[in-house]
């Protein structure tokens, strides 16, 4: 490759330099702000965030796909979702720090740099690329899940996520290398997403492909991956399991969307094993949250559910290749899921104390005597979940079984039905804890009363949220 | 006039719902009498709009008009809604019941009015709407509006083994509706129509028909999914337990109105657009139905508990709905709607009826009552009158509908058709049995304690038993204003008016 003609796009690269100097600005202020005032910090990220968004909403950018010498795309939906989850988390971090947590302003860095990751992970073009930025996640999630390191629960976490993710990123790295020695030249382009059809029927690229494919499951929690999932999330401290939710499996998601796209044809023969993975994450998902009272791997085991039914989605479009309604319905998809989680966890974090890893289901117990905003918030987001009109979950569930229809996946609509009946199970069981007598053995709610704003409008936008699908389906 | 059907229609489906977000947006400065008074207004609003719609309609029918109420289509944001023959009574059920159910609420004490207000405008308001929409996917959604609600209240003023009935009702119903959800998907991408709205899809298949495969595979998914929510026999189990903890105003919307969606789709949508597919599944319909007439009956017959027994008896009674939609006649299909109609109304007023009861014994065990009818003559003839309402006697909405459905049975199949009149029979039998062990012969033990303490129904307690017991006369006595509008719809429908 010939260095000099590679075009420099500094400009489209703004909002990750954007988030990148507010890391940084954070980390050095941090040294000279007296402990007292480094809760101004927060204000400090959260305004670096919302600048970041503003550039990537308003700056259109001007050129293709060459930016870069073609490694980085301009896909810039996820950005704003990814800058969005951060964004949350950061709000929730303030009452999570209020109550006692520790480092808050490098935390927020660390948030900053894996929203950043992340969005050059999704905007990738090159597998290398997508490594490097697969990699600067993965470090800082497992910084961030052992956060509360006095905290066996969340050292726990950290460990298995580490692990976890140690194994993921190597078998996603030998998969880069199977791709690259199929290759019939020995040019790095050939790690880009537009030339894989060139190796399509070399055997040693499928299983680099698979291989691949298998770290990017790790990163969805998608079965046989999935077993990370629930400990993670539960000793993780609240605003990072929401962040692990929400953006990671997200980011997880589109970066797979795009590898099936790019590989074309190659795509139908995935589509069985595919198909398989997604009714067995949809099911151990489901069944696994029926025995759950730890309310963070409850939401564990229902993020697997959820995995499941985003792969659902995905093998449509592979067979049907309608990528742009593919993507609205996907974007769709988590972003409801995104509005009902953090509603959800932001409730999760109303308990006293910083540290909610063994937060039960029976400590929500006469929640509804105690706080109508949070019970009210709990069973609209919980019935969003559970795919009940008109919360914006049932409309994501409905496009899903639209395309499950199209593509002919009869059995796997009878999977997504049968897990969405298990999952009133625990849910309304959930919701049904608000409303019973309580016994006096709960935790205490603090309700932090700045978010409590935020809670309820992720509640109200769950409710009309779907207002955006009827004015593009007109159903 | 255009104008008018439009406004009271939204009015009639939006008020309820209005007022809920109301009384959750003031929240902490509703009083327990505001949210009374919210809700009392939010409820006479629907009713208003439901009788003002049927008078119009059928003074329009009766005057030679096409009879198709109203259209509205807000900004096409909005759902549209409009009526015709076969949704009017419903709607006018809904309107009906709501009320009255809302009124019962009203005059009884309880915890956490707000809430339950809350949930019960909610639930009322998505009942309007279900019966109101045109377009498939809202009366799906609009029907859903119930589920969370009467899970909520049924944890917190439900009676006796609450638990396991709310989230066992949730879980059933929750799987009928996805089933559903999965024909009126499987109807909407086979069509390839415009979208879900009820004429689209009719539009696309008079473009291309669906082959008979299909028909009998979409009518498949519709029937088993919708008939769970309307427990056919086998899936029928929720239902019992659920209406006898699920406390009044709610079991009354609930197994009066809600459940008669299944049964209303069945008849507005499946049936006709997939005529094929219904004929194929007839049979195992009509002796599914038989089912839920002769074994559920004798269920019924056995019970002991007066909740429970109410219950029952409404599930029993679904049975002859389905085998007139079975029979897929207008007569048949029609007396449906009629008895659809008359049983939601008696089932409502049995439940409040049984509530009245109750509170004055603290007991639902019937073998427990006895001679109540010396101190209390009017809630005595009330109940028998729901009771011969129920059983299906001259007089009363319910009478027209067993009848005709019985009539259309004939043509269907003279075995199924006795068969099924064996059903009123036996709801005789455990109606009237009823009435004796409650009203007739000796006070029991526990009761003769406490029996000169039993007073009468109040006068606030007989208001909306005099609503339902009007509703039901005025159609026992005057069918024309339920039959005009289904015969005049209903003859347009070849898969009713040709196939027998």
């Amino acid at each position: 490759m010939d260095t000099s003609s590679i075009v420099y796009g500094w400009n489209e690269v703004a909002t990750e330099a954007v988030l990148a100097v507010t890391s940084v600005a954070i980390v050095a202020l941090a040294a000279v702000v007296p402990q007292q005032a480094r809760k101004w910090l927060s204000v400090l990220g959260f305004a670096g965030l919302l600048g970041a968004l503003l550039v990537e909403v308003f700056y259109v950018p001007e050129s293709a796909d060459t930016l870069f010498a073609g490694l980085l795309s301009k896909d810039s939906s996820f950005s704003a979702f990814a800058i969005a989850c951060a964004m949350l988390s950061t709000l929730m971090g303030v009452a999570y720090f209020s109550k006692g947590g520790k480092n808050r302003s490098e935390f927020l860095a660390v948030l900053i740099i894996c929203t950043m990751g992340m969005i050059l992970f999704v905007r990738s073009n090159n597998l290398m690329v997508a490594f490097v930025a697969f990699e600067c996640v993965t470090l800082c999630l497992y910084v961030m899940a052992a956060w509360a390191h006095n905290k066996s629960a969340s050292l726990e976490a950290g460990v298995k996520y580490l692990v976890i993710s140690g194994v993921s990123g190597a078998t996603f790295l030998l998969g880069i290398a199977f791709v690259y020695g199929a290759g019939l030249a020995t040019h790095i382009d050939l790690l880009n997403f537009a030339n894989f059809s060139a190796g399509l029927y070399s055997p040693v690229f499928r299983i680099g492909m698979v291989l691949i494919a298998a770290g990017l499951l790790f990163k969805i929690a998608a079965v046989p991956f999935q077993f990370w999932t629930p400990d993670v999330y539960q000793g993780a401290p609240t605003p990072v399991t929401a962040f692990f939710a929400v953006a990671s499996k997200a980011a997880g998601i589109i970066f797979l969307s795009r590898m099936c796209i790019a590989l074309g044809p190659m795509g139908d023969r995935a589509e069985f094993a595919f198909s398989v993975i997604a009714a067995l994450t949809i099911l151990v998902g489901n069944l696994g949250a029926v025995t759950q009272v730890n309310v963070k791997r409850l939401m564990g085991f229902s993020s697997i559910a959820n995995a499941g039914y985003l792969l659902v989605l995905i093998i449509a479009m592979m067979k049907l290749r309608n990528v742009d309604e593919f993507y609205f319905a996907v974007y769709f998809y988590i972003v409801a899921y995104m509005l009902a989680t953090y509603a959800i966890f932001f409730v999760v974090n109303q308990f006293e104390g910083y540290d909610d890893y063994d937060q039960s289901i029976s400590d929500y117990r006469g929640l509804s005597r105690k706080s109508a905003t949070m019970t009210g918030s709990l069973v609209v987001n919980l019935a969003s979940l559970a795919g009940i009109p008109p919360t914006a979950g049932f409309f994501g569930k409905l496009l899903i079984l639209i395309f499950a229809w199209a593509a002919q996946m009869y059995w796997l609509m009878g999977i997504m039905i049968f897990g969405s009946v298990v999952s009133i199970y625990y849910y309304f069981a959930w919701m049904r804890a608000a409303f019973d007598t309580p016994s006096g053995t709960e935790k205490e709610i603090q309700p932090s009363i700045s978010l409590l704003p935020t809670m309820v409008a992720l509640s109200i936008l769950t409710l009309v949220f779907s207002g955006v699908l009827l004015k593009f389906y007109a159903v | 006039m255009q104008y008018f059907h439009s406004i009271m229609l939204n009015a009639g489906v939006y008020a309820p719902l209005l007022g809920a977000v109301v009384i959750v947006a003031l929240w902490t400065y509703m009083g327990a009498r505001s949210v009374r008074g919210i809700a009392m207004a939010a409820a006479s609003v629907s009713l208003l709009s439901a009788l003002s719609l049927w008078a119009d309609y059928f003074l329009e029918l009766s005057a030679g008009g096409k009879g198709v109420a109203v259209f509205s289509d807000y900004m096409g944001f909005l759902p549209a809604f409009g009526l015709n023959g076969i949704s009017m009574p419903m709607y006018a059920l809904a309107g009906i019941v709501g009320f009255a159910a809302t009124y019962w609420a009203v005059i009884s004490k309880m915890e956490n009015p707000r809430l339950y207000f809350t949930l019960l405008l909610f639930m009322q308001g998505g009942l309007m709407g279900a019966f109101a929409a045109t377009n498939v996917l809202w009366m799906y959604m609009f029907h859903e509006f119930a589920l969370v609600p009467t899970f909520i209240a049924m944890t917190i003023w439900g009676g006796a083994g609450k638990r396991i009935a709310a989230i066992q009702m949730a879980i059933y119903l929750t799987l009928g509706a996805l089933v559903s959800l999965a024909g009126i998907i499987a109807l909407y991408m086979q069509t390839d129509a415009a979208s879900f709205e009820f004429g689209a899809i009719v539009q696309a298949m008079a473009a291309a028909p669906l082959d008979a495969s299909w028909q009998g595979w979409i009518f498949a998914l519709l029937l088993f999914g919708l008939g769970t929510l309307v427990s056919l026999f086998p899936f029928y189990s929720w239902a019992p337990r659920g209406y006898a903890a699920a406390p009044t105003s709610f079991a009354m919307l609930h197994a009066g109105v809600l459940k008669k969606f299944g049964l209303y789709v069945l008849i507005q949508v499946a049936v006709p657009l997939l005529p094929v597919g219904a004929i194929e599944w007839g049979w195992t319909l009509a002796v599914l139905a038989l089912f839920n007439v002769i074994y559920i009956g004798l269920v019924t017959m056995a019970q002991r508990d007066l909740k429970l027994m109410v219950s029952y008896s409404s599930v029993a009674h679904m049975g002859l709905c389905f085998l007139g939609i079975a029979s897929m006649s207008v007569i048949g299909a029609g007396g449906a709607v009629v008895l659809m109609f008359g049983h939601g109304l008696s089932v409502a007023l049995l439940f409040l009826l049984s509530n009245v009861i109750t509170n004055r014994t603290e007991q639902w065990d019937m073998l427990q009552m006895g001679g109540l009818y010396k101190q209390t003559p009017v809630l005595a003839a009330m109940f028998v009158m729901a009771i011969m309402a129920s059983i299906g006697l001259p007089g009363f909405a319910n009478f027209w509908g067993e009848l005709s459905v019985l009539v259309s049975l004939w043509n269907f199949s003279p075995a199924i058709c006795a068969l099924g009149a064996t059903g009123i029979i036996i709801s005789a039998v455990y109606g009237l049995r009823a009435v004796a062990r409650i009203f007739m012969g000796e006070p029991s033990e526990w009761i003769s304690k406490r029996f000169g303490a039993i007073a009468d129904i109040s006068v606030k307690e007989r208001i909306p038993a005099i609503i339902l017991i009007a509703a039901l006369m005025f159609v026992g006595f005057c069918p024309k204003s339920v039959t005009k509008g289904l015969d005049a719809d209903m003859k347009d429908i070849p898969a009713y008016s040709e196939s027998k």
